[in-house]
C-alpha cells in the first residue's frame, strides 16, 4: 500500500490543492465585509463553497490514500515531453513580455512561432510567413473594421497610423 | 396556434438578409471548428462575445445558434474521416463511421451523418418550438425558492452524474461557483475576493475561463504529452447518395436517435453523451446484423449522430425558458445574454418575442443551409482538416489573445488566462471535467440571487426550501441523484 500512494503522489497533491483552494475560499471570506443589511449576507455562498471544496479536497485525498483514486497519469498521457513543453511556454512569456509595450503584432507573430516550434513544425519561413500575416490581419480587421483596439504597443501605433493615412490618400 | 403564429413571426425576423446573413457566417464558422480538431462552440462563442458589445442581440444570437448547430454537424465529419472526435459527444461516430471510411464507404458514413443530423435536428427544433411555451406556463408559477432547487439540481446533474467520477466533477463545479462569486456582490456592493488587485473588482471575465481552459489547457496538454504525428485523413470514398438499402437501415435510427435526444437535453440534465451511447446500444440490440456492429454498422452512425443534434436542440429548450445552461456552450450564451442586459428567464419569450422566434427560426433554416454545406461541399472540409497542427495550434493561441488581451489591453487577464489555462492543463491530466466550471460560474451568482431572494420572501426562514412541495422534490431529486451511484457502488465494492 505504501509503495501504491508513493506512486500516487501526484493525485494526493492535486486532492490537497483543492483543499488548499477551499482554505483559501474560507480565509478571503473572512475578508469579506458585512456592514450592510441584509437578510442573507454576502458571505453565506463563499462560506459554503469554501467548505464544500475543503470537504471534496480531503474525500479526494482519502480515496487515493485508499486506493479508489488510482488513474495513472503517467501510463495514461505518456512522459511530459519538457523540451516541447518549454517551448511553449517560452512562447506565452514573450507574448506577455512584449504585448504591451511592442504590441500586439510583434509579440504575437512571436508567440506564433514558437507554439508551432513546440508542435514540432521545422519550417520556420513558413510559420514566420503565416505568424506575420494573420497578426497583421486580425490587428487590422479589429482595429479599423470592427474599431476594437488590441494593441497599443509602439509598432501597433506606426502600423495602425501609416495604414489609415494610406487609406486617406486613398479615398 | 398561438404557436404557429409566433413562429411565422420569427420567420420574418431571421428571413430579413442581415439576419440570414449572420445565420450563414453561423453556420459556415460552426462547420469549420466543428471539423478542426481542438476548436469548440463554446471557445468559438467566448472569443466572438465582444461583438455583443457591436451587433444587435437577435442578429448575435442567430450568429451563436448557427455556430451551435453547425459545430454539431462539422464534429461527425472529423469523426468519420480523421477518427479523433472533436467532443465526447461523437466518440460513438468515430466508432463505427470510421470504420465505414476505412473500407470505402466514407461518403455514405457523411450522407447519413449529415441527413441524419437534419432530421433530427429539424425534429428537436420542433421539439423546442412547442415545447418551450408549455415550459414557460409552468415556469411563470415557479418562485425564487424553486428556481434554487432547479439550478441545484442542473449543477448536481452537470458535476455528479455524467463523468467518471462525482467527486472531481463536484470539484470543478465549486471551483467555477468560487470564480462566479469574485468581484463586487451585486445585492450588498460589497468586495469579494479580489486579492487587492482592481481588475478583479468587475469580476472575471467567462471569456478568460472559457479560453483558458479550452484553448490554453488544450494546447499545453497537447505539446507536452502527444508523440503521435496527426493521423492520416481518409479519402471521401463511394458515393454520397445512399444505396437503397442504406436508407432502409438510417431511417429507424435518425428516428429513434431523435426520440432519445431531444427529451434527455431537455431535461436540466443536459449533455450529448448519454444519448448517443444509449442510441448505440440501442440500434446494436434492434439491428439484424449485429455482428457488423464495430465493423462499420450505417447504423451506429445513423442513430447516435441523430441523438447528438436533438439533444443539442433540447438543450435550449431550459436555457431559453428558464435561464438555465446545462451545457458549456449554453452558459456562455446565458452570459451573452447577460451582457445585454436580458434575465433569460419565463419572461423571456413574452418581453423578447423577436429574438426567440428569430432564433428558433432561424434553426429551421440553419438545419437546411447546413444539409447544404455538409453534402455536397464535404470537400471543402475536408481541406480545413489538412491544416498543419503546428499553424494550427498556433493560431489558436493567437486568438486567444486577441480574445483576451484585446477587450481590456489588460496584462492581468492575459497573466489570468496562462493561470487557469495552466488550471485546466491539470484538469485534463487528472481527469476533471471542464464544463462544471463555467457553468458554476454563470450560474452560479443566479443560484445565490434567487437563494437570497427566498429567504429575503421568508424573511430568513431556511426551511423555505423543504417546505414548498416543488422545491422540496426538487432538490430530493437532486440528493437522491447524487447519493445513489455511490450508495450503489458501495454495495457492489463489498
Amino acid at each position: 500500500m505504501i509503495e501504491g500512494v508513493t506512486r500516487r503522489w501526484p493525485q494526493l497533491a492535486v486532492a490537497l490543492g483543492v483543499l488548499a483552494i477551499g482554505v483559501v475560499v474560507l480565509v478571503q471570506t473572512q475578508q469579506i465585509a458585512t456592514t450592510l443589511y441584509a437578510r442573507v449576507g454576502p458571505k453565506v455562498f463563499p462560506t459554503a463553497t469554501g467548505i464544500a471544496l475543503v470537504a471534496i479536497g480531503a474525500f479526494l485525498a482519502v480515496q487515493t490514500l485508499i486506493g479508489w483514486w488510482r488513474t495513472d497519469v503517467r501510463a495514461e498521457h505518456g512522459q511530459v515531453d519538457w523540451p516541447r513543453f518549454a517551448i511553449l511556454l517560452i512562447g506565452l512569456a514573450v507574448n506577455l513580455a512584449l504585448i504591451g509595450p511592442v504590441g500586439f503584432v510583434v509579440a504575437s507573430s512571436l508567440m506564433f512561432i514558437l507554439v508551432a516550434r513546440a508542435f514540432g513544425s521545422r519550417s520556420l519561413l513558413r510559420d514566420a510567413v503565416t505568424a506575420v500575416l494573420l497578426a497583421l490581419t486580425a490587428f487590422l480587421l479589429f482595429e479599423l473594421a470592427l474599431g476594437v483596439r488590441i494593441g497599443t504597443g509602439v509598432v501597433d501605433v506606426a502600423i495602425g497610423g501609416a495604414v489609415r493615412q494610406l487609406l486617406a490618400i486613398g479615398g | 396556434m398561438e404557436t404557429l403564429a409566433a413562429l411565422a413571426h420569427g420567420f420574418t425576423v431571421a428571413l430579413t438578409p442581415y439576419n440570414l446573413m449572420w445565420g450563414i457566417i453561423g453556420v459556415t464558422v460552426g462547420t469549420a471548428i466543428g471539423v478542426l480538431p481542438g476548436l469548440g462552440p463554446a471557445l468559438t462563442i467566448a472569443l466572438l462575445l465582444p461583438l455583443t458589445y457591436q451587433v444587435d442581440a437577435t442578429a448575435v444570437f442567430i450568429l451563436f445558434a448557427g455556430i451551435y448547430y453547425g459545430a454539431m454537424y462539422g464534429g461527425s465529419t472529423t469523426s468519420i474521416l480523421l477518427n479523433t472526435p472533436g467532443e465526447s459527444a461523437t466518440i460513438v461516430t468515430a466508432l463505427e463511421g470510421n470504420k465505414m471510411a476505412r473500407r470505402g464507404r466514407g461518403a455514405a458514413a457523411l450522407a447519413t451523418a449529415a441527413i441524419g443530423s437534419f432530421v433530427a435536428g429539424t425534429i428537436g427544433t420542433l421539439g423546442l418550438t412547442f415545447l418551450a411555451p408549455i415550459v414557460v406556463d409552468v415556469a411563470l408559477r415557479f418562485g425564487p425558492a424553486e428556481y434554487f432547487a432547479l439550478m441545484v439540481l442542473a449543477f448536481v446533474t452537470v458535476s455528479a452524474v455524467l463523468g467518471s467520477s462525482a467527486l472531481r466533477g463536484l470539484a470543478s463545479l465549486f471551483f467555477g461557483i468560487w470564480l462566479g462569486q469574485i468581484g463586487i456582490d451585486l445585492q450588498t456592493g460589497q468586495a469579494r475576493f479580489h486579492f487587492g488587485m482592481l481588475e478583479l473588482l468587475d469580476g472575471i471575465n467567462v471569456i478568460v475561463v472559457a479560453v483558458g481552459l479550452f484553448a490554453v489547457g488544450e494546447t499545453l496538454y497537447l505539446a507536452a504529452h502527444r508523440r503521435h504525428t496527426a493521423g492520416s485523413v481518409l479519402k471521401v470514398e463511394g458515393s454520397l447518395w445512399m444505396t437503397k438499402e442504406d436508407w432502409r437501415r438510417s431511417i429507424g435510427p435518425w428516428f429513434r436517435g431523435a426520440g432519445i435526444g431531444f427529451p434527455i437535453g431537455a431535461l436540466p440534465a443536459g449533455g450529448a453523451e448519454i444519448p448517443t451511447f444509449l442510441s448505440y446500444w440501442l440500434e446494436k440490440r434492434l439491428s439484424r446484423k449485429p455482428e457488423e456492429f464495430g465493423h462499420g454498422a450505417i447504423e451506429g452512425v445513423a442513430g447516435p449522430e441523430a441523438a447528438n443534434n436533438a439533444s443539442a436542440a433540447g438543450v435550449l429548450v431550459p436555457m431559453l425558458t428558464l435561464g438555465l445552461p446545462t451545457s458549456a456552450t449554453a452558459a456562455i450564451m446565458l452570459s451573452a445574454f447577460q451582457g445585454y442586459g436580458i434575465n433569460p428567464g419565463p419572461q423571456l419569450l413574452s418581453s423578447q418575442p423577436d429574438l426567440v422566434w428569430g432564433l428558433i427560426a432561424s434553426l429551421y433554416i440553419g438545419n437546411i443551409l447546413l444539409l447544404v454545406l455538409n453534402l455536397p461541399l464535404v470537400g471543402l472540409w475536408v481541406r480545413i482538416l489538412r491544416i498543419p497542427e503546428p499553424l494550427l495550434y498556433a493560431g489558436i493561441l493567437v486568438f486567444a489573445t486577441i480574445g483576451t488581451y484585446g477587450i481590456s489591453q489588460s496584462a492581468v487577464d492575459l497573466v489570468l488566462l496562462y493561470v487557469i489555462g495552466g488550471i485546466g492543463y491539470l484538469m485534463r491530466l487528472f481527469d476533471f471535467p471542464t464544463a462544471p466550471v463555467i457553468i458554476g460560474m454563470i450560474l452560479g451568482p443566479l443560484a445565490e440571487q434567487a437563494m437570497r431572494q427566498a429567504l429575503t420572501i421568508s424573511q430568513g426562514d431556511w426551511t423555505v426550501f423543504l417546505t414548498r412541495p416543488l422545491s422540496a422534490s426538487i432538490l430530493a431529486l437532486a440528493l437522491l441523484l447524487v447519493l445513489a451511484p455511490q450508495i450503489w457502488r458501495l454495495t457492489r465494492r463489498n
